[in-house]
């Protein structure tokens, strides 16, 4: 077990979606690790700006490095909200004790809108990255899996927990004494009187927001994921990259693209992707492609519509481990003397088969043993 | 808490090492990690579970140069000779020749632009040895370690000594090496020697036997070349670390007469090219072709030159004569120091 005492600086981490629950989460072990008496630096990796923009933002373990660098602190407490692959394969073969903060990801997109006036589409995306990434931790055999909910109702329980989980010791009396001087400077598991999701959640938002998150709350509560939806709002014209294809669009003016986004993270595994379109009368007999990328191309297909009306174009594609910028989806017309509109209504993504996380250096010898090698 | 020690591989290194890991020990337990990057520091730290340690860099990447310069952080540079560093690595490692200087000469490259950080405290084996006390209390001052005069006295000089190769051994070994293989050393490792007295670095040769054959990679690739069969790979190497900049790479190349009219592809690579050319020899001989090429900062990838053939033959042969690599701004000539016995003998 890992203790913080005098004299021994440890690296605590923990995960979790950028929100309320994490942020409090991560303060908690701050003052747990503080009880040493050594001073403790954390760590929120990576930042909010870094999570809505495009770059390649550089791996948690470099991150790490570069704070025990730059780092005079005794403690470091890592806190991931985007944790990567290669923190994880070492988290587990190392079998280092972290912190998994588990929380609605809608409540995290809440929270990220109350206190930033960051557009809906990016946060919503930011969270979206987070959560295949989340995931895959919870199923790690040292995880302190915490859920939001439950801290809120017993958070003097939460941090007896994370005490616990990290081999600090702390009695009843000192964790509520933790938990109220965290409420005083307004940190708290739960929002509090700031209520419900769904009324702290503008409601033009709702739909993009529950399409996009919402099973992963499923996945989250009972390890399972429904079929996502990605709205039109989270996807950008061609023509004018600052909106989305909320309108009807002219497809003559020759072969190009038309609409692409919305570079977002998918879970591991095999998927089908239904893409929802409308075509107008003009629009019919001219050829229509439509493809999935990510780094490079997973699937595509050519379509003509036959008649006016909505139409689904289905690719079936495989992901490995999130990595660069995400999933886009692109719809292009291919023919030169298109005309008519064309409408994007949303892509609906369904698992087919999802990769259970390979982080157990053990894995190959399971193969071997059930192929009795 | 990190506590760096940067230096050249060898004893003397090591020896800061250990006298870090004791005077860190004076204060709490320290692991002593060997890392040259971010990652492996991280990964250090994960696997120990501490993030108290003792990092040992022999090469390290731009990742981490460029963090220790921007923190400011002071850590230890160990400096050596490097010839007496490539008699320890071949005499007392038995490290071939061409693997002892291909992996000097990187860390040279990686490890000698820290001493101009403000955070180094540069410690030379020769100086330190005469008074090891007085480096390990530099080394304490510096490192902000406090530390104790016994603790300081503790740090004895008989591990330094062990397994160290001698001035004499060191002065033997090199009057015994044949012409090419001291063009080897001086070619690759010379202007590090003159890095480290005039702080110019100058002109690198990479010799032949630095190079490797391109479809069998475990080969080098000295003399002539075969170029017949399908369009390969011919030569590739040294996979060698240099210092950031403008870099201009002239190669020669001998080609057969019946390599006339075939087109050689010349490539300077790291994990993506830098720079390419083509060569279509017009006659037997020697050709040359220049490369210029930069190399970034937060470069930490080794650096290659590769000749391909761009259609199948029938006969002929390549040899590569010379690779010499300069800096715009530097003198061109760079010839390296003469061949002198390591400076302690």
């Amino acid at each position: 077990m890992i203790g913080v005492r005098a004299g021994a600086d440890v690296v605590l981490f923990s995960v979790g979606l950028p929100g309320r629950f994490a942020d409090w989460c991560d303060e908690v072990m701050v003052r747990l690790a503080r009880q040493s008496g050594l001073g403790v630096l954390l760590r929120t990796w990576p930042s909010l700006a870094d999570m809505f923009s495009y770059q390649d933002i550089p791996s948690t373990l470099d991150e790490l490095g570069r704070v025990l660098i730059g780092s005079e602190a005794g403690h470091i407490v890592m806190g991931s909200r985007q944790p990567d692959h290669g923190l994880r394969v070492n988290l587990a073969r190392t079998s280092a004790r972290f912190l998994v903060a588990l929380d609605d990801p809608r409540e995290a997109v809440a929270d990220i809108l109350a206190e930033t006036d960051a557009d809906a589409k990016m946060v919503v995306r930011a969270v979206a990255n987070s959560c295949p990434l989340v995931m895959q931790y919870t199923m790690l055999p040292e995880a302190l899996r915490l859920h939001a909910e439950e801290a809120a109702l017993h958070p003097a329980d939460a941090v007896l927990a994370i005490a616990q989980q990290f081999g600090i010791s702390i009695d009843s009396d000192a964790a509520a004494a933790l938990v109220a001087d965290l409420a005083a400077v307004g940190q708290s598991p739960s929002p509090g009187a700031a209520g419900e999701t769904t009324s702290r959640l503008p409601s033009e938002y709702r739909k993009m927001v529950d399409g996009a998150l919402l099973p992963y709350r499923g996945w989250f509560a009972e390890g399972r994921l429904d079929q996502l939806v990605w709205t039109r709002e989270l996807f950008y014209l061609a023509a004018d990259a600052g909106r989305s294809p909320t309108e009807p669009l002219d497809v003559s003016g020759g072969c190009r693209i038309l609409i692409y986004g919305p570079y977002i993270q998918l879970p591991a595994g095999s998927w089908t992707a239904q893409v929802v379109l409308g075509f107008s009368q003009e629009a019919v007999g001219y050829t229509f492609f439509v493809d999935a990328f990510a780094g490079g191309e997973l699937a595509a297909t050519t379509f003509q519509p036959a008649r006016l009306g909505i139409y689904t174009a289905e690719l079936t594609f495989s992901l490995g481990e999130p990595s660069g910028k995400g999933v886009e989806v692109r719809v292009m017309v291919m023919s030169e003397d298109a005309r008519g509109q064309l409408a994007f209504g949303h892509v609906i993504l369904s698992p087919i088969v999802m990769h259970v996380a390979d982080a157990w250096p053990t894995a190959g010898d399971d193969f071997a043993a059930v192929l009795e090698l | 808490m990190i506590f760096l020690v940067v230096g050249l591989p060898g004893r003397f290194a090591e020896w800061c090492d250990r006298a870090t890991v004791e005077l860190a020990r004076g204060t709490g337990p320290a692991e002593l990690v060997y890392a040259n990057s971010l990652e492996e520091i991280a990964l250090g730290a994960i696997a120990s579970g501490t993030a108290r340690a003792i990092v040992a860099a022999r090469q390290p990447d731009g990742g981490l140069r460029s963090a220790v310069a921007a923190s400011g952080r002071n850590f230890v540079l160990a400096l050596d000779d490097p010839r007496l560093l490539l008699t320890e690595l071949v005499l007392l490692r038995d490290m071939p020749l061409a693997a002892a200087v291909s992996f000097l000469a990187s860390s040279c490259a990686a490890t000698l632009g820290c001493a101009a950080m403000p955070g180094a405290l540069p410690l030379w084996r020769e100086r330190a040895w005469v008074e090891p006390s007085g480096a390990a209390a530099a080394i304490a001052h510096h490192l902000q370690l406090p530390a104790s005069e016994s603790q300081i006295a503790a740090i004895d000089r008989v591990e330094m000594d062990a397994g160290v190769v001698s001035p004499e051994e060191a002065l033997a070994w090199w009057n015994g090496l044949d012409a090419a293989s001291r063009d080897l050393v001086e070619g690759a490792l010379g202007p590090y020697l003159r890095q480290l007295a005039t702080g110019e670095l100058g002109a690198i040769s990479w010799a032949p036997d630095l190079f490797f054959l391109g479809d069998r990679p475990e080969e080098r690739a000295t003399g002539a070349i075969d170029i017949t069969g399908r369009a390969r790979c011919l030569l590739q190497g040294p996979h060698m670390l240099l210092p950031a900049g403008s870099w201009s790479l002239t190669v020669v190349l001998l080609f057969s007469r019946e390599t006339v009219e075939h087109e050689f592809a010349v490539e300077v690579v790291t994990d993506h090219q830098l720079a390419s050319g083509t060569i279509r020899p017009q006659r037997e001989g020697r050709v040359e072709v220049n490369l210029n090429f930069v190399l970034p900062e937060l470069a930490d990838q080794p650096v290659s030159l590769r000749v391909s053939t761009q259609r199948a033959a029938f006969d002929g042969t390549v040899t590569l004569v010379s690779a010499i690599l300069t800096r715009p701004g530097e003198p061109a000539a760079g010839a390296p120091p003469a061949a002198t016995p390591p400076a302690a003998v």
